[in-house]
């Protein structure tokens, strides 16, 4: 992978974990320098993007939610309504647990004590009957997360 | 020796503010070893998450931007004080090891 697309892909990891454009920017430029002072390959340097993006920001948000003694460590992941299935099956894998659905956005939340982690399974429905679809995936287990009309989410613990 | 890294990189900073590749460097004319920008990064922004380095982006010699990275007054603190725990631990480890040796002569 050449520079510029690691450094793209980098960026693309970063905005979907919810890292806003100046911790993204930040971030990128970060790595870019180093790479074109040392001339070293960004895969042998820093690891897959998406790994890299993963270490940097959970060594953040768990040392912010240290500070603040929290229970759960939170995260919003950037999304479209194209991608963002894919993006939650991820997620929900990784033990993230999708507590609201904004603009762009999924909000979720993980224990801060990993032994406490439960991985989760999500599903979206459409419809503009919000209480037969309620009725029906409740009858199959599953708990509704998130509501962006005509979107309905929902999760189930695996 | 994660811990042991952090300590390493806030003595780096004791003499003085560094950059990235700057201090990767550094330590690698220490005798560290190279320390990979996978780990030297995400340690660095633990580290002014928890308020031990402020980072400040300035234009470097080439116009590239740079983050340079400084001790806050916590970061010296936790130095010294971590400075102390390390090199008690390594006296100990010192004494158990030459007990062993002493034992491994004796035979």
């Amino acid at each position: 992978m050449n520079n510029e697309s690691y450094l793209s892909e980098l960026a693309g990891s970063l905005q979907m974990r919810g890292a806003n454009s100046a911790r993204t920017s930040e971030a990128v430029a970060e790595v870019e320098n180093h790479l074109s002072e040392s001339g070293e390959d960004p895969m042998e340097a820093f690891g897959p993007p998406d790994e890299y993006a993963e270490q940097l920001l959970l060594r953040e948000e768990r040392r912010a939610d240290e500070a603040a003694d929290a229970r759960w460590v939170e995260r919003t992941f950037r999304a479209t309504a194209f991608g963002e299935m894919r993006v939650l099956e991820d997620a929900g894998r990784q033990g993230w647990e999708l507590t609201d659905v904004g603009y762009y956005a999924l909000n979720c939340r993980r224990p801060r004590d990993l032994e406490a982690v439960r991985r989760w399974e999500y599903s979206r429905r459409v419809s503009a009957d919000h209480q037969a679809v309620l009725e029906d995936m409740s009858a199959l287990g599953w708990e509704p997360c998130g509501l962006w009309l005509p979107f309905h989410y929902f999760k189930r613990s695996l | 020796m994660r811990g042991v890294l952090d300590l390493c990189v806030l003595a780096a900073l004791a003499d003085g503010e560094r950059y990235g590749y700057d201090l990767a460097q550094h330590l690698d004319r220490a005798g560290l070893g190279r320390v990979k920008g996978g780990t030297l990064y995400p340690l660095l922004a633990r580290l002014e998450a928890a308020g031990l380095v402020t980072g400040e982006w300035r234009p470097g010699h080439q116009g590239q931007g740079r983050k340079y990275y400084t001790l806050t007054s916590d970061g010296r603190r936790g130095l010294e004080e971590q400075t102390s725990a390390w090199k008690e631990f390594v006296a100990r480890a010192t004494t158990l090891l030459d007990e062993g040796r002493g034992k491994h002569d004796e035979q």
